[in-house]
């Protein structure tokens, strides 16, 4: 540490002559360079980068890079502020704030906004020190922003690079976009992969299965693997893909038919074998943390017991090789795959707990929903009595369109389908002609704070629905800027796993690329929905038709103006309910720090609003949040039916997903009445996804794990417990959710069944 | 067709612009010289019909408190003259 009043070295004394030197010599500092030289000052240098470097706003604005004369009246506005300073060395990071500030002021004074464009090109993206240093430390930025990132070295850098990208992308996106975004009007989910990054995919096993694996999506970086011919090697080859496929996406991988498709590999295996190889599947997704910051592929397979009937006839797909064989043929297989899988999931990993992945979309159709699969539904069963894992994919509803095409719930409650009126290659797909696959999946999402909406509105529904169309058509502008920079990282092969065009094992001929983007949602998310109508008309969803009514009116409006936003805008385009694990409380926190909104948000933001006050001081981890999607407050005291009666009539509007939940409150329901529960639910009501929701302790000392949120381990004593439960869509560790999400969990109206 | 009471059934027809299968149930009603009401299905008819718990898509028939969707009267897009008819005599 350098002591006041210290003599300087004598080498440091040497540089200190240097400078002054050099000063004198040309009457301007050093620079000191960011690629790490010392050079002289040279004016002309900051002409060069600062056209050189505007040339970007062409690119991503449409407007000019500076002009000469622009760019040389800065340089010499900035070379005499230097002067001013008298700074012994300058940094370039230094010349280039004085020259950002420069733009900002002018920008004002001479009303041209385009030099403010110019500054959030030339400005710089980082993080100050001390953040970093939280972030190492596992604290400060969005430690508890997803759950699902586990606390280690790999996601500090992931944190680090993420507050990078977020500013970056933001900074080039159309400042209206990135307002709407900042002051929570909307907000753009995982901002981080915004120009790099599709979202999620749910994926055609059988393409692999055909053309073999080859991770890096080149073959030149990873070896590359021929169809596999072994069953073990399929499942592993499975594990792989959605292990790629992470490194390509920002969310959710997943397998369509994952029991069907892998089948035929199955014959003639002894059924402890095939449970052995469900058991390395359940272990290998959740074991390997290999993808985004080390994290575990957030995966999801869809788990018919049988062949639904359009595809009884489809030819098999395995070996390299398409046919002769059907689908219709493996009906035994797939039982026998779904009962192994289905009872590795019961009996969970060594210590007990639940598999928290990949996500178990068991697949009801009316096939499947019949007394001789009974067996099967009761085992489903015990695994929810047990755990609550498991999902379940309702295909009975009308507008789930079954039998006419495929459709699935994706690992974010996304609903994606194709048929032959949405898609004229379907037939080639289906069966697998010239290795045309299906590809479905998600480009981007953008949710719509909803409340806030209903704080404009002022209770004038025109003004609310405006409102709402507004923000649909930011969303839109977001999903054209994603779509614009990305074609550029597509055409470089910078997402190579999802663009590869493997070659045919038998022509040798280049196969159609795994991902159609083409195919791809844009998903505009709705948060909030029971806090607006609650604003707008004074009751909640549990409290009143009216409000019910209200949602459903505004909803239906907003759908009819999506499909005229898809038509014009060329571009698949859902409404859905989001996630929104983190959103619900953004929302929340972005209207009760708003000098317009906190005095209607007050009324509405559920949680302890006795901690709000910390927000003053800057905390924003805090207790409060909005209900998501369309939900009923978490917390309203009402019958499970009123619960379905209210909320699966948001099914058939929000094409693009939703989930219901039921929040389980006993030790361990009956697995026969929860399977009358799942039976009544999906024959009676419009629900197309749901899962029943158990807490669960987990010891860390007697690794036992027991049903309820309980403060010591009923087994041993133990103090040193850690809950489990659903945040959003998934089972997880609840030390890792924001206190948004926590409080909801103690929130939850929990029902016997 | 006669209520009990001797009235002629007064049914509600709820249908979109350019709908070839509003046309058809139409046609069929005058056809059987059933008297209805044409409606269009716009949101309020569309939210009145999904607070009653009624999902279908248009043509959507009513009578009273009954109503039947264009998916159980056009099994596999094509009219099915019995099942409106059931419907109307029940």
């Amino acid at each position: 540490m350098l002591k006041r009043g210290r003599v300087l070295p004598a080498g440091q004394t040497m540089m200190e002559q240097f400078y002054k030197a050099e000063r004198l010599w040309h009457g301007m500092p050093m620079v000191r360079t960011t690629d790490g030289y010392l050079v002289p000052w040279d004016k002309a240098r900051i002409v060069e980068q600062l056209i050189r470097e505007t040339e970007l706003a062409e690119t991503m604005f449409g407007l000019k890079p500076l002009s000469i004369l622009r760019a040389e009246k800065l340089s010499q506005e900035v070379e005499k502020r230097i002067r001013l300073i008298k700074p012994k060395v300058v940094s370039g990071p230094m010349v280039r704030e004085i020259t950002n500030n420069v733009l900002l002021e002018w920008s004002e004074s001479e009303s041209l906004p385009e030099l403010q464009v110019y500054r959030n090109i030339l400005t710089r993206v980082g993080v100050p020190v001390v953040d970093a240093y939280e972030i190492d430390t596992g604290s400060g930025f969005e430690a508890k922003e997803n759950a699902n990132l586990q606390p280690n070295p790999e996601t500090v850098h992931k944190k680090k690079a993420d507050r990078l990208s977020k500013e970056q992308y933001l900074l080039l996106m159309d400042p209206t976009l990135a307002t709407a975004h900042h002051q929570g009007d909307i907000h753009i989910h995982t901002l981080e992969y915004f120009g790099s990054r599709p979202f999620c995919q749910d994926w055609d096993l059988r393409y692999f299965l055909y053309y073999g694996l080859i991770p890096d999506g080149s073959g030149f970086r990873s070896s590359v693997a021929g169809p596999a011919k072994q069953p073990e090697v399929a499942i592993l080859h499975s594990v792989k893909v959605l292990a790629a496929g992470q490194t390509n996406f920002s969310g959710g991988q997943g397998f369509m038919y994952y029991t069907m498709f892998l089948a035929p590999f199955l014959r003639g295996m002894p059924y402890d074998k095939v449970k052995q190889l469900a058991q390395m599947m359940f272990y290998e997704l959740t074991q390997t943390y290999v993808t985004r910051g080390g994290q575990l592929v957030f995966s999801n397979i869809q788990l018919p017991m049988g062949v639904p009937k359009i595809w009884q006839n489809v030819p098999v797909v395995m070996k390299g090789k398409v046919g002769p064989d059907t689908y219709g043929n493996y009906e035994d297989e797939v039982q026998t795959f779904f009962r192994a899988i289905t009872e590795v999931a019961l009996e969970g990993d060594y210590w007990g707990k639940p598999f928290n992945f990949p996500k178990n979309e068991n697949y009801v159709s009316p096939e499947f929903f019949k007394p001789e699969y009974d067996d099967l539904w009761l085992l489903v069963h015990e695994s929810v009595s047990k755990f609550g894992a498991p999902y379940f994919d309702n295909m009975l509803p009308t507008y789930r369109g079954y039998g006419n095409g495929i459709s699935c719930y994706q690992c974010c409650a996304y609903q994606f389908a194709n048929t032959p009126e949405t898609d004229p290659h379907f037939n080639e797909k289906l069966y697998f002609e010239g290795g045309q696959h299906f590809s479905m999946g998600g480009w981007q999402v953008v949710s719509l704070n909803m409340p806030r909406l209903a704080y404009r509105a002022n209770g004038d529904y025109d003004k609310l629905l405006e409102a709402a169309q507004e923000n649909m058509r930011l969303a839109v502008d977001v999903f054209k800027t994603k779509q614009h920079w990305m074609k550029k990282a597509l055409d470089n092969k910078m997402v190579p796993f999802a663009t590869q065009t493997p070659r045919d094992p038998r022509t040798g001929e280049k196969g159609p690329s795994a991902v159609d983007f083409s195919e791809l949602v844009n998903v505009i998310g709705v948060v909030g929905v029971n806090e607006m109508v609650q604003h707008f008309t004074g009751k909640q969803f549990h409290e009143s038709d009216d409000a019910v009514r209200t949602a459903v009116r505004l909803l239906l409006d907003m759908e009819k103006y999506r499909k005229g936003l898809e038509m014009r805008n060329g571009f698949k385009l859902m409404l859905a309910r989001t996630p929104a694990e983190s959103t619900a409380q953004t929302f929340a926190i972005s209207d009760m720090v708003s000098p317009i909104y906190k005095k209607y948000a007050v009324n509405t933001v559920k949680g302890d609003m006795e901690q709000a006050s910390a927000l003053a001081k800057g905390k924003r981890d805090l207790p409060l949040y909005y209900s998501n999607g369309t939900h009923t407050y978490v917390g309203a005291h009402i019958p499970i039916g009123k619960k379905i009666d209210i909320e699966h009539k948001f099914f058939p509007i929000l094409s693009g997903g939703n989930i219901f939940h039921a929040w389980l409150g006993e030790a361990c329901s009956d697995p026969e009445a929860l399977y009358k529960l799942t039976q009544r639910i999906c024959r009676n009501s419009q629900i197309g996804y749901f899962s029943y929701t158990k807490d669960l302790t987990v010891c860390s000392k007697c690794a036992s794990t027991s049903a309820g949120l309980l403060k010591s381990c009923p087994s041993c004593g133990s103090l040193d417990v850690r809950w489990w439960s659903r945040i959003t869509g998934y089972y997880t560790d609840v030390t890792g959710w924001n206190e948004g999400k926590r409080q909801e969990l103690m929130d939850r109206y929990r029902v016997t069944i | 067709m006669r209520c009990l009471d001797g009235s002629k059934v007064v049914a509600r027809l709820y249908s979109l612009p350019d709908c070839k299968k509003c046309e058809e149930l139409k046609s069929l009603l005058k056809e059987k010289d059933i008297p209805f009401e044409a409606k269009w299905f716009d949101s309020e008819a569309q939210t009145d019909f999904v607070m009653k718990n009624m999902f279908g898509n248009p043509p959507i028939l009513e009578v009273g408190d009954r109503c039947v969707a264009s998916e159980e009267m056009f099994p596999g897009g094509k009219l099915e003259r019995s099942v409106v008819e059931g419907f109307l005599d029940a």
